[in-house]
C-alpha cells in the first residue's frame, strides 16, 4: 500500500494530488452562491443585514478548512471519522425528538435543533454523511464475500434503519428521498443485477398509491397536488408560479428592472431563482454546468477508485448520489420539473450549518480523490 | 491483495456481461471503448445526472428566454402588463465639465388594477394606506382640498381622534356643488331648490354628513348600510376614501391597466417592504421616474440653461410624431429648449407583474420583450462656469451701484442689463449674462413648494422688468456709439477716408446734412481738427455726422450687415430677436406714412453715431465686435459639444468663422482707434484701462431711448483683448445705466479674471472701485438727441 495522508505530504506535495477539476468547481458554485446571497439579503433583512452574509461567508470558509483537514487524513482515520459522524448524528436525531426547541410552528416540521453560536441545524443532514461512509463498508465486506447477501442485507439494514426511522418520524419527506436515492446509487453502483433494478422500479411504481395513502401527510400530498396542477390552491401554488416568475424574470443577463418578483425564502430553497434573477441566463448556466460537471467528476473518480478501493468509490458514489439528488430536487422544482419539497441547493442556499456538512461531505470526497490521484501515479 | 480486488469486482460488478466483454477487448477500437463505457455503472449514473441536468438547463432557458412558451405561468393568478420608462434627460455641462443640469431618479408608488372587489380593495387601500403614513409618506389626495373630517371640537388631540370628527366641506358650497356634479368624477345632478338629497340618491349633497355618508355607503361602499356596526373608524374610512379619489379620478385608465401614481419619493425601507409584499398590497408596484434637478449654480445662467415644463398642446402636435407623451416634460427656454433633441432620450417599455385575485389570463413580459430607455444625450456648454458667475453677479453690483449715485443725468433708475462674453476667435460664448432673472430650480419645484410657485408666476407676470427674458438676445437696443467703429469701417473700405488722412475739424457748432449740430463737449470752438483715432476717443458725435455723411447711408449699411448688425446672429438658443439697421429700406418699412419714408441726410448723420432705427441685441454687438477684432464674422454658439450617455461625442459644434473681406489697414486704423478709447488722454475708458497691463480695444456709447426727460439713457460698452492678437470680446449694456462708462467695470472684472490680474484682491473689489469713481464723472461722450 502507498503512503496516504500526511505520510504523503512529507514525501510528496499534497496540493498536487488534490483533485482540483472537484475542488474549483465547487469554489466557483459557493462564490456565486454568495455573490447572489448577498444582493437578496441586502434588501428586506433588516438589521440581519450585513451580518448574514458574513456569517454565511464564514462558513465558506470554515468550511473549506474543513475539508481540506478532512482530505489530509489517512484512510483507517477517515473510517473512524465515518462512524463518528454516524454515531454523533444518531445521538443529535434522537436529541431533536426530544429537546424542548422546536421550530415546527415556524418552518413547518421538527427536525431542527438550537446551538449556540451556528444557530439552527438540521442533523438528518448530517446523518446522511455518516450513513455513506458506514455503508460502504459494509458494501465492501459483501463484496470481498465476508458476508453474503441476507448477512449483508440484515447488517444494511441494522445502519440503515435508526437514522432512516428518527428522521420519518420527525417527518422530513424530503430527507428520507434523499438517502433512500443514496442507498439505491450505492447499491447499483456495487453491481445488484439488472433484474433486480428492473424488480425494485416496479416495487417503487407499486409503492408510490401505497405511500400516499398510508405515509403522506396532508401537508406533503398538498405540495404534490399542487405541483401536478397548479392553481389547485392557491396559497401552495404562489410558491410555485411566484418561482417561474422570478427566473423568467431574469432574462439573458439577469433583471436590471429594480423591481425583483417575492418569492418565499428565496435566501434558501428558492435561491435558484435569485441566481436566475440576479444573473440571467448566463449566471443559471455557469451555476448548472459547474455543478453537474462536479457530479460526473466525482463519479469518474469513484470509478477509477472501485478497482483498488470498492469501499473507497462506494462512499464516493453514496456523497455523490446525495449531492446530485439535492441539485436535481432543488433547481427540478424551481423551474416546475419536480414537486416542491424543502431541500436547500447545495454549497448556495443560505445556512451556515448546511454548508459546513457540505464542506464535510467534500472533504471526505477530496480525500479519496487525493488517494486515487496517488494510486493512479503508482 | 489488488490482483484480488479485480477478481472480485469483476465478479460482482459485470457478472453477466463478462463474457462479453472477453471477447471484445480482442477488438479495440471507438465501438469497444463507447460499449464498455456504457457497461460502466458509473457512467450510466453520469448520464442520468447530466439528463436531469439538461432538462433543468432546457427548463430554466425555455423560462428565461422565451417564458411565453412555457404552459403554467400565464394560467397563474398574477396579472403582468407594460409600462412605460422614463428616459433619463441629458445632462448640462459647462466647459470644464461641472455638472449643471442632470437626471434624479426618484422612486414612485403606482397602484394598478387587480381586479379586486370594493371590499378587498378598501382593506388593502387602508393598510397601505397606514403603511405609507408609518413612514411618513404623504398621499396627496385632491379629495382633501374640498372635504375632510375637523376635530377641532373633539376633546382630544387631534393625531388619536377616531370616531368623532365632524365632516366639513372646505370650499363655498358653490365650488362643491360644481365639483360634485363634475361627469368625470362624482357626476351627481343638481338639486331641485325643493327637495333635500340624502346619500342614497344621485343629487349633489349640501350637508357634509350626508355627502360623508355617500361615499361611505353607495360610491365607495366602504360600509354596508344595511349590516349592524361600523368596520373601521371614521378616520380610517377617510384614508380609505383618499386613495379611492385617486383611483376615480384615472379610472378610465385604471381599469385600462394603466397604474395611477399614489406616492413619491418613497424611503428606501418602505421600497423593500413593498416589493417584498406585494401579494399584501394586490396592484402596487414601485417604479423609477427619472426627474431633472439643476445645480445652485444654475441660477447664475438661468437664460443660458432654460428650464423643462410640461408640453403644452401646440408643442404636443408639434412633436407627437417624435413620440412625445402628451404629459412629457420638455425644455421650455435656453439650452433645455434649443437641444431638447439631444436632451432628451428614448423611452423604454418595461414589463411589471402585480399579484392580484382573478385568475385572469395575463401575459408574462420577460426582461428580454421589454425595451431599455435610452438615455439623452449629454450637453457640453461652452460657457466657463467662474467667468459667468463673475460677470452675472458683476453685472448685478454695477447695477446696484449706478442706481445709488444718481445725478443731473443719471436719474438712479437703472434696474436691468446684459452681458455677452465672447471667445474672439471661435465666437465660443464664455459668459452671457441677463439682469433680472429666474432660479429655474423654482420651475422644477413649484408643484409642492408654495414660495417657489409664487415666484414662477411672478416671473411668468412681471411684463415690467421681464425677468424671463434673455437680454443678450431677445432685447434690442440702439447701439450709440459703440456702433462709431461701423461707420470708421465704411468710411475706410469705401474710401471716403484712409488712415493716413482722416482729419476733420470739428467746429464745435456747424450745420451738417442740413442740419445744425452741436459739439456736447466743446459747443463754443470745438475739438479742433480730429483724426479717426481722436475722433474715436473723444466720440466726437461732429467728426462722425461729417464721416456719415462723407461715406453715405448705402456705405454705413452695406458694412454694417457685413459685420453682422441686424442680422440673426445664428446662435444655438431659442428666441433670438434680428433688430433694424438703420437705412432707406428700414426707414420706410418701419413708418407708414409716405411723408415720414423720406430720407433725410440728417438721418444719415444720426445713423453713423448709433441712433435713428439702429436697434441690435448685445449678442450682436459682440460678434461685430469680434468682426473688428479679428477680420472674420464668428457663429456665437453656447454647445460646444453633445455627448452619448456612454461617453463617445457625437456631434462637435465648431461653426466655421467666415472672413468679411476687410482691408488689414482698415482693422489696423480701427483697432489703432479702440485702442486710443482706452489709453489715450482723451479716451472715454481712460479711467479703467489707460495703465492696463495690456491693450484693450474698446467703445463706449450711450445711447438715446428717446424717454430722457423720465428716464436714463442706456449705458453700453464693447471692447476685446489683447488688441494686437484678441482672444475675448466683451459686449455688455445697463438699462438707463446714464453712462456707456458707468458699465465698464463689469468688462473690468470680466479682463482681470481671463487675464489673472488680481492685483486689487477680491472680484467686489475690482467692480466697487473703479464704477463708483467713475460715474457721472465723465462728459466727453455725449450724443444728441433725435432731431426730429
Amino acid at each position: 500500500m502507498p503512503n496516504t495522508g500526511f505520510e504523503q505530504l512529507k514525501s510528496d506535495t499534497f496540493f498536487r494530488k488534490m483533485d482540483y477539476w472537484m475542488l474549483v468547481p465547487i469554489l466557483s458554485v459557493a462564490l456565486i452562491g454568495l455573490y447572489v446571497l448577498n444582493r437578496v439579503l441586502s434588501s428586506g433583512f433588516g438589521d440581519l443585514y450585513p451580518m448574514n452574509i458574513y456569517k454565511q461567508s464564514g462558513a465558506v470558509l470554515v468550511g473549506l478548512i474543513i475539508a481540506i483537514i478532512l482530505s489530509l487524513l489517512e484512510a483507517p482515520t477517515l473510517r473512524l471519522v465515518g462512524w463518528s459522524v454516524y454515531g454523533v448524528s444518531l445521538l443529535l436525531l434522537v436529541y431533536v425528538m426530544v429537546d424542548g426547541y422546536s421550530l415546527s410552528d415556524q418552518w413547518g416540521a421538527d427536525s431542527w435543533m438550537l446551538l449556540p453560536v451556528v444557530g439552527s441545524f438540521q442533523p438528518s443532514e448530517l446523518a446522511k454523511v455518516g450513513l455513506a461512509m458506514v455503508s460502504a463498508q459494509v458494501f465492501e465486506a459483501m463484496n470481498k464475500e465476508k458476508f453474503n447477501w441476507w448477512q449483508g442485507g440484515l447488517l444494511l439494514l441494522a445502519v440503515y434503519a435508526p437514522p432512516v426511522l428518527l428522521i420519518m418520524r420527525q417527518p422530513d419527506f424530503g430527507t428520507t428521498m434523499v438517502i433512500l436515492f443514496m442507498f439505491v446509487c450505492m447499491v447499483f453502483a456495487w453491481g445488484i443485477k439488472w433484474r433486480y433494478v428492473l424488480l425494485g422500479m416496479s416495487a417503487a411504481v407499486i409503492a408510490v398509491p401505497l405511500a400516499w395513502f398510508f405515509y403522506l401527510g396532508d401537508f406533503q400530498k398538498n405540495r404534490i397536488i399542487t405541483f401536478i396542477f397548479p392553481g389547485h390552491d392557491p396559497d401552495a401554488s404562489f410558491n410555485l408560479i411566484q418561482a417561474q416568475r422570478a427566473i423568467a424574470s431574469g432574462g439573458l443577463f439577469g433583471n436590471r428592472s429594480g423591481n425583483s418578483v417575492h418569492v418565499p425564502v428565496k435566501e434558501s430553497d428558492f435561491i435558484y431563482t435569485a441566481v436566475s434573477e440576479h444573473m440571467g441566463f448566463i449566471g443559471t448556466t455557469a451555476l448548472l454546468i459547474l455543478a453537474f460537471f462536479f457530479l460526473a467528476r466525482s463519479l469518474y473518480v469513484a470509478s477509477s477508485l472501485s478497482m483498488e478501493r470498492p469501499s473507497a468509490a462506494y462512499t464516493m458514489v453514496g456523497l455523490t448520489a446525495a449531492m446530485a439528488i439535492h441539485y436535481i430536487e432543488n433547481l427540478g422544482m424551481c423551474v416546475g420539473l419536480l414537486p416542491i419539497t424543502g431541500i436547500p441547493l447545495p454549497f448556495v442556499s443560505l445556512g451556515g450549518t448546511a454548508m459546513i456538512v457540505n464542506f464535510i461531505s467534500l472533504g471526505v470526497m477530496l480525500n479519496l480523490s487525493v488517494e486515487r490521484n496517488i494510486l493512479q501515479k503508482e | 491483495m489488488a490482483q484480488d480486488l479485480k477478481k472480485t469486482y469483476y465478479i460482482f460488478d459485470h457478472d453477466e456481461a463478462q463474457p462479453l466483454e472477453m471477447s471484445e477487448e480482442k477488438r479495440p477500437g471507438i465501438k469497444h471503448r463507447v460499449s464498455s463505457f456504457l457497461r460502466s455503472r458509473f457512467a450510466i449514473m453520469s448520464i442520468a445526472f447530466s439528463i436531469a441536468g439538461i432538462m433543468i438547463f432546457y427548463r430554466t432557458a425555455a423560462l428565461q428566454l422565451d417564458p411565453g412558451a412555457v404552459s403554467g405561468v400565464s394560467e397563474s393568478s398574477g396579472i403582468s402588463r407594460q409600462q412605460v420608462i422614463q428616459a433619463p434627460r441629458g445632462d448640462i455641462y459647462d466647459a470644464s465639465g461641472v455638472a449643471l443640469a442632470y437626471s434624479e431618479s426618484i422612486p414612485v408608488l403606482f397602484l394598478s388594477y387587480a381586479g379586486l372587489d370594493d371590499e378587498s380593495l378598501n382593506t388593502m387601500l387602508l393598510d397601505l394606506a397606514l403603511t405609507l403614513e408609518s413612514y411618513g409618506v404623504e398621499i396627496d389626495s385632491e379629495l382633501l382640498d374640498y372635504f375632510e373630517l375637523d376635530h377641532t371640537s373633539c376633546d382630544h388631540d387631534p393625531g388619536e381622534g377616531q370616531d368623532c370628527g365632524i365632516a366639513v366641506f372646505k370650499k363655498n358650497i358653490e365650488e362643491v356643488k360644481y365639483w360634485q356634479s363634475n361627469q368625470n368624477l362624482f357626476a351627481l345632478k343638481e338639486i331641485e331648490k325643493s327637495t333635500k338629497s340624502d346619500f342614497a340618491d344621485d343629487y349633489v349633497k349640501t350637508d357634509p354628513e350626508e355627502f360623508y355618508k355617500y361615499l361611505l355607503y353607495s360610491k365607495y361602499k366602504i360600509e354596508n348600510y344595511e349590516s349592524d356596526g361600523l368596520r373601521y373608524s371614521r378616520e380610517d374610512a377617510l384614508r380609505i376614501m383618499k386613495l379611492r379619489y385617486l383611483i376615480m379620478k384615472n379610472n378610465w385608465s385604471f381599469i385600462n391597466g394603466t397604474p395611477v401614481e399614489i406616492a413619491r419619493n418613497l424611503p428606501d425601507e418602505l421600497i423593500s417592504l413593498i416589493n417584498e409584499q406585494n401579494f399584501r398590497f394586490m396592484g402596487t408596484i414601485i417604479d423609477y421616474d427619472s426627474q431633472r434637478a439643476y445645480s445652485d449654480q444654475v441660477r447664475y445662467l438661468s437664460h443660458v440653461i432654460g428650464y423643462i415644463g410640461r408640453i403644452s398642446s401646440s408643442q404636443y402636435e408639434q412633436l407627437r410624431e417624435l413620440g412625445y407623451e402628451p404629459d412629457a416634460m420638455i425644455g421650455q427656454a435656453g439650452v433645455e429648449s434649443s437641444a431638447e433633441r439631444y436632451l432628451s432620450g428614448q423611452n423604454g417599455v418595461k414589463p411589471y407583474n402585480i399579484w392580484s385575485v382573478s385568475a385572469e389570463n395575463g401575459v408574462f413580459f420577460p426582461q428580454s420583450t421589454g425595451k431599455d430607455a435610452v438615455p439623452g444625450n449629454d450637453i457640453q456648454l461652452t460657457i466657463e462656469l467662474p467667468l459667468q458667475k463673475l460677470a452675472q453677479t458683476s453685472l448685478e453690483q454695477v447695477i446696484e451701484q449706478i442706481r445709488n449715485s444718481p445725478d443731473n443725468k443719471n436719474k438712479g433708475d437703472a434696474d436691468a442689463g446684459s452681458v455677452v462674453v465672447l471667445n474672439a476667435k471661435t465666437g465660443a460664448v464664455l459668459a452671457m449674462a441677463s439682469y433680472p432673472y429666474y432660479d429655474p430650480n423654482d420651475f422644477l419645484i413649484q408643484s409642492y413648494d408654495e414660495e417657489a410657485a409664487k415666484r414662477v408666476s411672478q416671473y411668468l407676470q412681471d411684463n415690467d422688468q421681464k425677468p424671463m427674458m434673455n437680454r443678450a438676445i431677445m432685447e434690442i437696443y440702439a447701439p450709440g456709439s459703440t456702433f462709431k467703429p461701423v461707420t470708421a469701417v465704411a468710411a475706410l473700405e469705401s474710401g471716403a477716408i484712409t488712415p493716413t488722412s482722416s482729419v476733420i475739424r470739428c467746429r464745435g457748432s456747424e450745420v451738417i446734412g442740413d442740419w445744425p449740430w452741436r459739439c456736447l463737449e466743446y459747443p463754443v470752438g470745438g475739438h479742433g481738427d480730429l483724426t479717426l483715432t481722436r475722433g474715436m476717443a473723444t466720440s466726437c458725435n461732429m467728426y462722425f455726422y461729417h464721416l456719415g455723411v462723407k461715406t453715405g447711408v448705402d456705405n454705413i449699411d452695406y458694412w454694417g450687415r457685413k459685420l453682422g448688425l441686424g442680422e440673426l446672429t445664428g446662435i444655438d438658443l431659442p428666441g433670438e430677436v434680428k433688430g433694424y439697421r438703420s437705412s432707406r429700406d428700414t426707414k420706410i418699412l418701419l413708418r407708414s406714412n409716405p411723408a415720414d419714408q423720406i430720407w433725410f441726410p440728417a438721418d444719415t448723420c444720426q445713423t453713423a453715431i448709433g441712433q435713428f432705427d439702429n436697434s441690435f441685441t448685445v449678442l450682436q454687438l459682440a460678434r461685430y465686435t469680434a468682426a473688428v477684432a479679428t477680420g472674420n464674422l464668428v457663429t456665437p454658439h453656447v454647445v460646444s459639444q453633445v455627448i452619448r450617455h456612454d461617453g463617445v461625442v457625437i456631434e462637435y459644434n465648431n461653426p466655421e468663422p467666415q472672413p468679411i473681406g476687410m482691408e488689414q489697414t482698415t482693422l489696423d486704423a480701427v483697432r489703432e482707434a479702440m485702442v486710443a478709447v482706452s489709453r489715450d488722454n482723451e479716451g472715454t475708458a481712460r479711467k479703467y484701462f489707460s495703465d492696463y497691463p495690456i491693450d484693450v480695444a474698446a467703445k463706449t456709447g450711450t445711447a438715446e431711448t428717446g424717454k430722457e426727460d423720465v428716464s436714463s439713457s442706456n449705458g453700453l460698452f464693447i471692447c476685446y483683448a489683447p488688441a494686437d492678437d484678441p482672444e475675448i470680446v466683451i459686449a455688455q449694456i445697463i438699462e438707463k445705466g446714464a453712462w456707456g462708462s458707468n458699465t465698464i467695470g463689469i468688462a473690468k472684472n470680466i479682463l482681470d479674471a481671463w487675464f489673472g490680474f488680481d492685483s486689487d484682491g477680491s472680484p467686489s473689489d475690482l467692480v466697487s472701485e473703479p464704477a463708483v469713481s467713475g460715474l457721472g464723472s465723465d462728459t466727453s461722450e455725449n450724443e444728441e438727441t433725435e432731431p426730429n
